[in-house]
């Protein structure tokens, strides 16, 4: 809903004859205490978009405001003080943030994003006293600025295509295999420097599975080039739509989205506009780039050839020279929530600013993300999948060479990605420490040339071989997003399904240890060892954790204390605390009510300094509920960055007797 | 006198069902659905997946069984630790117990009574412990897939977390 200024600047002519909705009066406000104008305000201008603010209507005040289109007559609705306002800053139009889509309104409404708005009027305007004003206005909650978000791209390098007579893998018949390192590091070939094994080791993963289909992994990000040779066959289609007519078919909200939308313009997905740099082409390459095809590159979640990749969908956020906003990024992940996606792949953030991070804490992120974090958490509670009761999200940590991780990525609810080069080591440029979860390959050009970056699809309006080299946290981050779609392929194909939060804590610890090679090199022992996340992913690792959970065997009714848990826990090899059962974050039982009484539990089960102690009556297996930080000794809060505290679903086996070797029979 | 005939008949045809080498499926078969029924008499040779562990299906660990005709075994075990881990050894066979050692020297945990399945094809080993509580485990006939073969780690390179856990 959009309303002309013009009306309402009609209607303000005679305000003597309306009978006011909004009042500014404390007494009259519906919604709770008003607040000060100043705390209203939730973020800071530096960095915004001029001419445009979001505001955020408490709800009957947003009831209130959307009657006044349904009523004809605007003179009688009035929203006097709204309408004040409005005429001050010069106003041109005030819309939903989140349009109206009637077959998610109801879900729409009741994570309150239909009280969300944008006001729009001339640059010129002073911004900050525009928020001041608005602000004012007992019944709006929130305003804040229009933030721009950035990408941070680095220079695409071109792959050269030539009759290299290199090793091919013979699992595969992408001529570019063989330079994708980073998926398959044979330790030669790229740099002296590159060590063998540093890579998500993808050839032993698609032994399993190579992806599914019904996964949809949403590239939040410049435009996908949907038209790519190695894209198009993985790309999501929405066959409910027909191409280039001009008609919202599906009546989904948007019109001709047919392989996603550019929030950023409003309308087709773009990707050679001047200002862009093949950054959302090269990102969904990495996830999804056809395998076996026998041109180009792989993608993790690329499939076999035979049409089952991993889909991809564009919700681009943006566009050539044309910043991404809060507005736009808003806009994309609520996209992807209402159009099947399950995850959403975000290589970008906050910048630091002199060296400091944008966001100080979870809490003052939180609080400055308004709409973003509102559009984000709508994501997350998502239902896309049959395979996961949620939507993944998944973060660059950021380029800033910083010891903690930039934001939204070290948000404790996201996953934030730092890079590693064809080494295995911290890249020059990563962001690492507090916040950061996990490590993933994201080249380091400065240290390993230029095919030392990730190799993927680029546009070739940009690249004239439709292939090169970038690197980044940028590159990392869909390593993490390929994996997981991976992982989610592998449960669809068992027929396992899981909670966002068993998914997300087998993901952090589908990994290889990174600690002991970053205490043995004196160019990293002193600030990075246990700053890297958990580990460096791995794809195999992920396959297994879905199809199986590490089980703890112990003796009936034999008391079993000091059980090291850290080594059921990724083989021992992952970055963990585990938290002791009193001072877990997470106060629900370790152990569910039903397999304590099925394995006649006597004493325990308890967690002290990462042992558990426990014993058993009865034969069976059931489940411990572990707490695990992820990425940090202590857990994030609202006022500390941290690391992610989450639960690791490990199994118990009570067996009358056991082997010393630990073999089955 | 066609009381005691008729007596003598429902005991005779009881002592025949108890007698039996087969038995209709009651502890360790498949449940509710297709009626399985064990017998004493088959070949065990072949590749096996565990897929029933006292009556709990829906396992969260994997075990595939390899009885070869040397008179070898191999164990794939998804158990312990995220990645397989492949066992070997030798196993004998004397009637219907079966048991076996480790490459590492170390016996099997105890002597196991197999059955057969021939609809659908499955084995059912029985360890019955001193104290009369019964392990049972159902096998499939199902070939380990090359890629767990291939990605198997040797028991003897697997930090030893068995003995870690018991003391």
């Amino acid at each position: 809903m959009s309303i002309s200024i013009r009306k309402i600047g009609l209607s303000v002519l005679a305000a003597s004859m309306f009978v006011g909705c909004f009042s500014y009066n404390e007494d009259i406000l519906v919604g709770g205490q008003a607040e000060a104008p100043a705390t209203k305000i939730i973020n800071s201008s530096r960095s915004a978009e001029a001419g445009s603010l979001l505001i955020k209507f408490n709800e009957s005040a947003a009831l209130a405001f959307e009657k006044v289109e349904c009523n004809t007559n605007v003179t009688r609705s009035g929203i006097e003080p709204l309408n004040i306002v409005l005429n001050k800053i010069g106003a041109t139009t005030i819309e939903r943030l989140f349009p109206v889509v009637e077959k998610h309104e109801e879900r729409t409404r009741k994570a309150g994003l239909h009280r969300w708005y944008v006001v729009r009027f001339d640059s010129d305007e002073q911004l900050e006293e525009a928020a001041k004003l608005l602000a004012e206005i007992d019944d709006v909650n929130i305003v804040q600025y229009n933030s721009i978000l950035t990408h941070q791209p680095s220079v695409a390098v071109p792959a050269e295509i030539t009759t290299d007579t290199r090793m091919t893998v013979s699992e595969v018949n992408d001529p570019f295999f063989k330079d994708q390192w980073h998926y398959y590091n044979t330790g030669s070939g790229i740099h002296e420097k590159q060590v063998a094994g540093m890579d998500v080791n993808v050839k032993d993963a698609w032994r399993y599975c190579t992806g599914d289909p019904s996964i949809i992994v949403a590239v939040i990000d410049e435009g996908v080039d949907y038209t790519h040779e190695d894209l198009k066959d993985n790309m999501w289609v929405n066959r409910g739509e027909i191409a280039g007519n001009g008609k919202d078919d599906d009546g989904n909200g948007f019109v001709d989205d047919v392989y996603g939308f550019n929030h950023c313009a409003q309308g087709a997905i773009s990707w050679n506009e001047s200002g862009d740099s093949g950054h959302g082409t090269h990102v969904a390459g990495t996830v999804a780039a056809v395998n076996n095809n026998g041109v180009g590159v792989c993608g993790i979640a690329g499939g076999d050839g035979s049409g089952n990749g991993v889909k991809i969908m564009s919700s681009q956020m943006f566009s050539g020279s044309k910043k991404g906003t809060v507005e736009v990024s808003s806009r994309a992940f609520k996209y992807a929530a209402d159009n099947g996606a399950v995850i959403a792949q975000c290589s970008w953030g906050y910048d630091a600013k002199k060296g400091n991070p944008a966001f100080s804490n979870d809490k003052a992120y939180k609080l400055s993300a308004g709409a973003e974090y509102d559009g984000i958490t709508y994501f997350q509670s998502s239902k896309n999948s049959d395979v996961l009761d949620g939507g993944l999200v998944i973060f660059a940590a950021g380029n800033d060479s910083l010891s903690v991780s930039g934001y939204p990525a070290a948000y404790r609810d996201f996953i934030s990605v730092a890079a590693t080069g064809c080494d295995g080591m911290p890249a020059y440029y990563t962001n690492f420490g507090p916040g950061t979860n996990i490590s993933a390959p994201g080249g380091d050009q400065k240290n390993h040339g230029n095919e030392g970056g990730v190799l993927s699809t680029l546009p070739k309006s940009l690249v004239r071989s439709g292939y090169g080299y970038m690197q980044g946290t940028s590159m990392a981050c869909p390593h993490v997003s390929g994996v997981a779609a991976l992982g989610l392929s592998y449960a669809k194909k068992l027929g396992k399904r899981f909670s966002l939060e068993e998914f997300t804590a087998m993901l952090l610890l589908s990994v290889n240890d990174i600690d002991t090679d970053l205490m043995a090199n004196p160019t990293f022992s002193s600030a990075y060892p246990r700053k890297m996340g958990s580990g460096r992913i791995d794809a195999l690792r992920m396959l297994m954790n879905v199809e199986g959970t590490p089980c703890i065997s112990i003796t009936k009714s034999q008391y079993h204390k000091n059980i090291d848990l850290a080594l059921y826990i990724a083989d021992g090899v992952a970055d963990i605390e585990i938290q002791d059962k009193d001072n877990r974050d997470d106060k629900s039982p370790l152990m569910s009510k039903e397999d304590v009484e099925k394995l006649g539990v006597v004493s325990g089960p308890s967690i002290t300094g990462g042992k558990l102690t426990i014993m058993c009556d009865n034969v069976g297996f059931g489940f411990i509920n572990v707490p695990v930080i992820v990425g940090g000794k202590t857990a994030g809060s609202d006022d500390k960055m941290g690391g992610r505290v989450t639960i690791k679903k490990i199994a118990l086996i009570v067996r009358e007797s056991h082997t010393a070797n630990g073999g089955w029979l | 006198m066609n009381m005691k005939i008729s007596k003598i008949f429902i005991v005779a045809i009881a002592l025949l069902l108890g007698f039996s080498a087969c038995t209709p499926d009651n502890n360790g078969g498949n449940g509710g659905g297709t009626k399985i029924v064990w017998s004493e008499a088959g070949n065990p040779i072949g590749e096996w997946k565990l897929t029933e562990w006292n009556n709990s299906k829906d396992l969260p660990f994997g075990v595939y069984l390899c009885l070869n005709e040397d008179n070898t075994f191999d164990i794939y075990q998804h158990t312990y630790t995220v990645l397989w881990v492949h066992y070997y050894g030798t196993f004998s066979l004397e009637g219907s117990k079966l048991q076996g050692t480790y490459s590492d020297g170390q016996s099997w945990s105890g002597t196991y009574t197999i059955e057969y399945s021939t609809e659908p094809k499955l084995i059912r080993l029985t360890r019955t412990h001193e104290s009369g509580e019964r392990d049972v485990c159902v096998y499939a006939a199902s070939e380990v897939p090359d890629e767990v073969i291939k990605d198997a780690t040797e028991a003897t390179n697997v930090r030893s977390v068995a003995v870690e856990r018991f003391f």
